[in-house]
């Protein structure tokens, strides 16, 4: 007997390859490209006339559309408070699970419990949490003294927009605190010890020999977790947008992704809403090539 | 302070570090489980609140499967078919899914890690940039050909969707673990005349096992959670899984907290589960790809 | 070998291809018809519903839905060539959102088996003299309020002008009452009730938007609304998201409140409402007018079973269905024989102030095919600029604007 051939070989890569190939290009390429021409187009589901090739007409509509910059406005603000503030609490959690102590591995499971949890469900217990008449946050505060009168947390629109950042921090901080973790016990100990010799105190260690060895590690929290607070959702549906109420989106926490879905699926403008799909592609883009370029430098890709 | 001082105060700070921690991740959950299980009348008290009811009830969820949630003082509404639907789609689709990207991402993942051949690069870059693509980009689209094919509503079409979406992640996570198992092994098998496939079930599969298991609660976690695409898909209890029902009565009812607290419950409980007892997998699968 | 490889690919054809074509196995069942309804258009009688179901021997699949998703589901469907169910209820802005995008199917052929002089409001649901919709209950948006808890404060009578009614509930609140006794949503419903009533036509014959002119009613009542949340009259939790303004009153919170013909069963029920049994309805403030809203029920465009669809249909308007309607919910009956039935007993919950209310109907231009887009633009303004204090005038100059702009992309 001898090796595979390599027409061996090709055949068992084609027929491995070419379902999920044939999946993909239907699924998402073939669609994709179609969502383009789209948004080239006037379609516009509630009229009854054939749809216009309109050039960039859509792009420029919104572009000039003061909506349009609220809310791609509204969506960073998202990312930028979510982001140092998942890191934040990920990497005070990861120390501390980096600490050796009996029932760690207890801890560390309930821990990262609610990023397995459903995010609609995560934005409804938040919603319930902090409703003004029964909520628990209310009772929780007031029994200590905290506050005397029953709040109503997600009154305004600023507030609605902290708790949506909270209530997403909630839902994915377990992911950064792993990558943390893991990268913490990537350290090897004689650095430390390296550093205790030489008299570096305990700050001093987590400053000159912990983050500076964590940074790639943060590097990939930050981006899955750009990814994942950019394209929120689920969360504001059930926790602010009214959205599942069947009424109009709230308009103070409608983020890029809840505006295409209206534009879509609720206002039925087609064309304007893949012009906005194609909008919010271009700005996930920079992320993305810093994605992609990471997986070459990890080798992954000879 | 002596050594044994310092230990046992070291001690407590972490033991109450931890539990500031757990109050943070679990506090919510807590609520919405003693929120299930109480009357009204104790889940509406203010200004004190009832931690813990002083006859935990499971007629909420009894109800929620028997009974539905009702509109206003209304007679029926077809509700209580939707738990039971809701119940029977999310675990279909999960499920379904997950064997189909464990099977297909394993081959894929042996593929990228051991074979050489041509455009093997550009193939792998062509499924690995779905990772980070905005899904709105392809979702308008695919709506209305999803609709001309006959498969919006269907069980089918959410499956189909779900394994395009995942497999990229389950590709790349079956490459890295694939790429670690000593390669001698498989050489090995090579030079004994063992073909591809052969390799690929008898070798590679026992090995790669606890990869796959990864693959698969980590696709199936993800396939369960996931609202959007059944959100855009699904119409009827045909097709409307969990996270869908329950955004359906939280619109569309009076507002029974302590119902709708049961239907959040029973929508996390397989996670919430999985999470408990596999987190091994799951952790070590969903951060795979990202660490190494 | 050669023939190994072919039955590979043909092998992962059938896996990724097979599935996506070879689904099309129609769930078109011989005598099962789907029905499309929000939440209070499901049969409130389920065993009603079962009887008929099995002496008709015809298989009724409800889809019970949130009203926006139910008109988008309905255009989406029909955009892929599809009929999204075979019967579909019409309510609120399905007029602009169903009937005039052309997705319902004229009944004409059909109505001849009704006995049509019995039923109010069929002239709603008939353009250009095609039938459209069979109505199912009638439905006007009035105002109802708490009797005992006014006496409280020392009001014998509901108010007759608005600025009444915010003095009054200003007095109501200074006596530690109720902090917050008006009950309105942040949705465009409260500033028509408001402008309408204050005699303002809001649309003329050109559908201009009149309600923009130089000092008009519909400037004011915007004013008036915005202040009261400006005041907290109304209560914030209702811009919390959380609450509508139904819920909020029946669980207790306000005095004054948006109703509709019929909502004084629903507060008045002790099940289901904190105000039980002192709601009652009051006639509008000012000149009274208001817009109605009956409900009608039709069979889509498209629909490949329209006989067993106007089975049903009939069975849906008929006495023992609208009877349940009413009991469950509220909702006054469109037969006048239902109706004179219900009044006989005196089942009727302010009966006499409903039928004085019906003279006073304005109705709004909500055929108009971009009337359902704007009701969404209004609704989010004015809960836009009821959290920021926007004025009220400029909120007006932009709902003109918008008007003009839908008009244009949509004529």
């Amino acid at each position: 007997m001898k090796r595979p051939t390599q027409w061996q070989n090709t055949q068992f890569v084609f027929i491995i390859l070419l379902p999920i190939l044939v999946l993909v290009t239907i699924i998402i390429y073939y669609p994709a490209v179609d969502t383009f021409l789209t948004s080239l187009t006037s379609e516009n589901l509630r009229i009854r006339r054939p749809a216009e090739f309109i050039y960039f007409k859509n792009y420029i509509r919104l572009l000039t559309d003061e909506e349009f910059w609220e809310v791609t406005w509204r969506s960073f603000l998202i990312v930028g408070i979510v982001l140092p503030l998942e890191m934040l609490i990920a990497f005070f959690i990861a120390l501390l699970l980096h600490e050796e102590f009996p029932g760690r591995n207890l801890v560390r499971t309930l821990t990262i419990l609610p990023w397995m949890l459903p995010p609609v469900v995560n934005g409804f217990l938040w919603g319930w949490l902090l409703n003004g008449e029964y909520g628990a946050l209310n009772g929780f505060l007031y029994e200590f003294g905290i506050i005397t009168n029953y709040q109503i947390w997600l009154r305004t629109p600023a507030n609605q927009i902290m708790w949506v950042t909270i209530v997403q921090t909630w839902t994915r901080f377990a992911f950064p605190t792993i990558i943390l973790l893991a990268g913490l016990q990537g350290i090897p100990t004689d650095l430390y010890d390296a550093g205790k010799v030489d008299g570096a105190g305990p700050f001093a260690r987590l400053r000159f020999i912990t983050f500076p060895l964590l940074l790639p590690s943060f590097a990939v929290a930050l981006v899955v977790e750009f990814i994942a607070a950019f394209q929120i959702f689920d969360v504001i549906w059930t926790l602010t947008a009214g959205g599942s109420a069947g009424g109009s989106i709230n308009p103070f926490t409608k983020t890029l992704m809840l505006y295409n879905y209206e534009l879509v699926f609720r206002d039925l403008r087609v064309g304007l809403g893949a012009a906005l799909s194609y909008l919010i592609l271009i700005m996930s883009l920079v992320v993305g090539l810093f994605f992609v370029r990471r997986l070459y430098n990890q080798g992954l890709v000879e | 302070m002596t050594l044994k001082q310092r230990k046992i105060l070291r001690l407590v700070l972490i033991y109450a570090t931890c539990a500031v921690v757990l109050f943070w991740a679990l506090a919510p959950i807590y609520w919405v489980f003693v929120s299930s299980i109480s009357t009204r009348a104790e889940l509406y008290a203010r200004p004190e609140k009832v931690w813990f009811p002083a006859e935990p009830t499971f007629r909420h969820y009894v109800s929620l499967f028997t009974q539905g949630a009702k509109y206003r003082d209304g007679g029926f509404s077809p509700t209580a078919g939707l738990m039971g639907s809701g119940l029977r789609n999310s675990l279909v689709v999960s499920i379904g899914t997950a064997t189909i990207v464990t099977l297909t991402s394993t081959g894929a993942g042996y593929v990228f890690a051991r074979m050489k051949f041509f455009g093997k690069q550009f193939v792998f870059f062509f499924l690995m940039l779905l990772m980070p693509l905005p899904i709105w980009v392809a979702l308008i689209s695919l709506f209305f050909l999803m609709s001309q094919l006959d498969l919006i509503d269907t069980l089918l079409g959410l499956i189909l969707i779900f394994v395009t979406l995942l497999s990229p992640l389950a590709i790349w996570m079956m490459t890295t673990y694939v790429r670690d198992i000593p390669s001698e092994i498989q050489d090995a098998a090579l030079v004994d005349g063992a073909n591809r496939w052969q390799m690929l079930l008898r070798i590679v599969v026992p090995l790669a096992a606890p990869g796959m298991t990864a693959v698969f609660l980590v696709v199936l976690i993800t396939t369960w959670n996931n609202f959007l695409i059944p959100l855009i898909f699904t119409r009827s209890a045909d097709s409307q899984p969990l996270t869908v029902v329950l955004t359906l009565f939280i619109g569309q009812y009076e507002v029974a907290w302590e119902d709708m607290s049961a239907a959040a419950v029973v929508t996390m409980l397989p996670p919430f589960l999985m999470a408990l007892f596999f987190q091994r997998f799951l952790v070590r699968g969903l951060s795979m790809g990202a660490v190494k | 070998m050669k023939f190994r490889f072919l039955l590979g690919i043909l092998f992962s054809l059938v896996i990724a291809l097979g599935s996506v074509v070879g689904t099309a196995d129609v769930h078109a069942q011989d005598n099962t018809i789907t029905f499309l309804t929000p939440p209070w258009g499901v049969p409130p009688d389920e065993e009603a519903l079962n009887t008929f179901m099995e002496e008709s021997g015809i298989t009724v699949e409800i889809q019970s839905v949130q009203m926006e998703d139910l008109f988008s589901r309905v255009q989406v469907a029909a955009a892929t060539g599809e009929v999204a169910a075979d019967v579909i209820f019409l309510t609120e802005e399905a007029p602009s959102n169903i009937v005039a995008t052309g997705n319902m199917m004229p009944l004409n052929d059909l109505v001849g088996s009704l006995d049509i002089e019995d039923y109010n409001k069929l002239d709603f649901w008939t353009v250009d003299d095609q039938v459209f919709g069979i109505p199912t209950y009638l439905q006007l948006v009035m105002m109802d309020y708490n009797a005992a808890t006014l006496a409280e404060a020392g009001f014998d009578a509901p108010p007759t002008t608005w600025a009444e009614m915010v003095s009054m509930s200003e007095a109501i609140r200074e006596q530690g009452i109720e902090d917050n006794p008006v009950a309105m949503g942040a949705i465009d419903w409260s500033w028509y009730l408001i402008a309408l009533s204050m005699g303002d036509p809001m649309f003329d014959e050109d559908l201009n938007p009149v309600f923009a002119d130089e000092g008009s009613k519909g400037r004011e009542a915007m004013g008036l609304l915005l202040s009261m949340f400006e005041s907290e009259l109304i209560s914030p939790e209702i811009l919390a998201g959380s609450s509508t303004q139904h819920s909020l009153f029946w669980s207790g919170t306000g005095v004054f409140h948006q109703g509709w013909q019929g909502s004084v069963r629903v507060a008045n029920n002790p099940e289901t409402s904190q105000q039980a049994p002192d709601v009652a309805y009051m006639l509008l403030p000012e000149e009274s007018f208001t817009w109605s809203f009956p409900a009608g029920i039709g069979i889509a465009e498209g629909s490949e079973n329209p006989e067993a669809a106007w089975e049903f249909i009939e069975w849906y308007v008929g006495e023992g269905n609208q009877t349940a309607i009413y009991n469950a919910f509220g909702l006054i009956p469109s037969r006048t024989s239902v109706q004179a039935a219900l009044a006989e007993e005196d089942l009727i919950d302010g009966f006499d102030i409903i039928e004085e209310q019906s003279n006073f109907v304005n109705e709004l231009p909500r055929y108009t095919l971009w009337w359902g887009p704007f009701t969404d633009v209004v609704s989010e303004k004015i809960l836009e600029a009821a959290q920021t204090g926007r004025d009220a005038d400029a909120v007006i100059d932009e709902l003109a604007e918008e008007w003009n702009d839908l008009r244009e992309e949509f004529e």
